[in-house]
């Protein structure tokens, strides 16, 4: 089910569970996720919190530690498989963008 | 200067887009929103550019102290300058001084979820009072077909098929932009994750509040009790007013639910308990006294009902055993008044010559354009499945002649002889055990001719 659900990430997906690869409290997410993007990528609390909830029912992070209400996730192994597919899913995508341009250029050079 | 303001709320409880829009708009005029219920209530500020959102928190409770999954989520909207300005069950609005705030949802289709699941409580009720708008509409048409001049000249009935219909509208429209809105949302966030607002037609629910209102005053300015009724719901509106303050406090403060519930419970019985008692004890009773068919569109002299046995000089009449009933009513429309006289050892308690019946109804038309309906409807509703058959024209003195149809029917063994008399600005029925005479028709007409 999680896998279905997760088949593809969105950007903000991504980024949440690549800040989770090392415990993190869930707040320090979103500054966090600004500063690793240069803030292109932005996310809004409540889209946050509605992920981590979803990431955690999905088993893919995992609640290691609470400090009142500041609770800290860590990636699990169903998380980092997800985040690995979707880092190989845009590599594939890179890589058929650069072959495809490759192919361009070198029939212009041709004609 | 004014140092609060209400307003109530007239937008759909999934619009989000319209609140947003609004709640800037008036924080722009100098009003900040700090609590809402059945109303929104601001208080002044500076005017100023602020940034609302409106989030929904699925299981969120109106009188539930805030969950720690719930204060978790309003830390993180806090963390990115979101301040919760006010919240409704799971609608919670926020408000932003940054200049260029990150929104408070990102992801399209989350969003999307969260205002379908959040809105779902509200809807399933807006929709079944819409329902039961509807239900009331088609009862009060059905009403209308079968005995048309009782449910016009109904104050009551008017007043509530206008609110069945003014609910039904509401519902309907919600139901319609809801679904239009949700299905469009959906597809747009699994195409490209692109945001779609939300469009509650507010002009439409904004009108509906004002006409339900303004119904509501005008049939209680009029209608027989209708002091009563404006008490109550003004008193609807000091109940929730002060409950949108206390409950919001409480629940703020992880007061239990019991706890509020209790409380709110208080200060509503409260309310109404010293309405109901400042009703009796300043007596604003409209309802005693000759003013009381005066008001209703009829007016006669003496105690006794305008037209009786008796007074019609039935022979061997004697009255022993009798009863009358009698029943009044008026709108803006129609005034009706039904007085049966028929005997009935039960009730009267006495023993007489059970021989006699009489019933007549009515109908003052104030309306003239409604006249051809009113006639019409009479005939419909006393029809006794034989045809009316017109009759020679009834003839008083001074009066014109009144056109006049007549059936029969039986009842309890007895014949009645059931007239339609048309006059100017009033349709009779009249049911008789026995056939008038020139006198009695005399009698008849210019007493139910002239009440």
């Amino acid at each position: 089910m999680a896998r279905a659900k997760f088949q593809t990430l969105t950007e903000q997906m991504f980024y949440i569970l690549l800040c989770l690869r090392q415990e993190c409290c869930g707040m320090d997410i979103m500054e966090k996720v600004r500063k690793m993007t240069g803030d292109r990528v932005n996310i809004g609390p409540g889209t946050l919190y509605n992920l981590l909830d979803q990431f955690s029912q999905a088993e893919m992070i995992v609640e290691t530690k609470v400090e009142g209400r500041r609770k800290s996730y860590i990636l699990t192994e169903t998380g980092k498989e997800a985040l690995q597919a979707e880092y190989e899913r845009i590599c594939v995508q890179a890589a058929d963008y650069r072959h495809y341009m490759e192919v361009q250029e070198n029939e212009k050079g041709e004609t | 200067m004014r140092r609060g303001k209400l307003e109530l709320v007239w937008s759909y409880y999934y619009d989000h887009t319209t609140m947003k829009r609004h709640f800037e708009k008036m924080a722009g005029k100098g009003w900040a929103l700090d609590r809402m219920g059945i109303f929104w209530h601001y208080h002044r500020i500076r005017p100023k550019s602020l940034h609302y959102a409106v989030g929904y928190f699925p299981g969120g409770g109106v009188y539930a102290p805030p969950t720690g999954e719930e204060l978790t989520f309003e830390e993180y909207c806090e963390m990115a300058g979101w301040e919760l300005a006010a919240e409704h069950g799971p609608m919670k609005i926020f408000c932003n001084e940054r200049e260029n705030p990150v929104p408070l949802e990102t992801q399209a289709d989350i969003q999307v979820e969260n205002i379908r699941r959040g809105s779902r409580r509200v809807r399933i009720i807006d929709a079944t009072l819409g329902a039961i708008g509807w239900l009331i509409l088609i009862y009060f048409m059905l009403n209308l077909y079968f005995d048309g001049v009782r449910t016009l000249s109904s104050g009551a009935g008017l007043f509530f098929a206008f609110v069945g219909l003014l609910l039904g509208i509401y519902g309907l429209v919600e139901l319609i932009t809801y679904q239009s809105w949700y299905q469009r949302a959906k597809a747009n966030a699994r195409r490209d994750l692109s945001f779609t607002p939300t469009k509650g037609h507010p002009v439409i629910s904004k009108t509906i509040l004002f006409l339900a209102i303004a119904s509501a005053v005008f049939y209680a300015l009029t209608a027989t009790g209708g002091i009563l009724m404006l008490a109550v719901a003004a008193g609807y509106f000091i109940v929730y007013y002060f409950q949108d303050i206390i409950r919001n406090r409480m629940r703020g403060k992880g007061a239990n639910t019991a706890v509020n519930l209790g409380v709110n419970f208080v200060i509503a019985f409260l309310i109404f308990f010293a309405i109901f008692n400042g009703y009796q004890y300043f007596n604003f009773s409209d309802t005693a006294g000759e003013k009381y068919y005066e008001k209703k569109g009829f007016h006669w002299d003496g105690q006794e009902a305008p037209l009786t046995l008796q007074k019609l000089e039935t022979p061997g009449f004697d009255g022993k055993g009798y009863v009358d009933t009698q029943n009044i009513q008026s709108s803006v429309f129609l005034s009706r008044m039904e007085i049966e006289e028929f005997y009935n050892e039960s009730l009267s308690g006495a023993k007489g010559d059970p021989g006699y019946y009489l019933d007549y109804v009515v109908a003052k038309v104030k309306l003239p354009s409604l006249y051809g309906f009113a006639r019409s409807s009479m005939e419909r509703t006393y029809e006794t499945g034989k045809n009316w058959q017109p009759l020679d024209p009834w003839e008083t003195g001074e009066r014109e002649e009144i056109h006049v149809c007549q059936t029969t029917l039986t009842r309890n063994n007895l014949q009645i002889f059931r007239y339609l008399l048309c006059m100017e600005d009033r349709i009779v029925k009249i049911d008789l055990s026995f056939a008038p005479d020139k006198e009695g028709q005399k009698m008849i007409l210019e007493v139910l001719g002239e009440i």
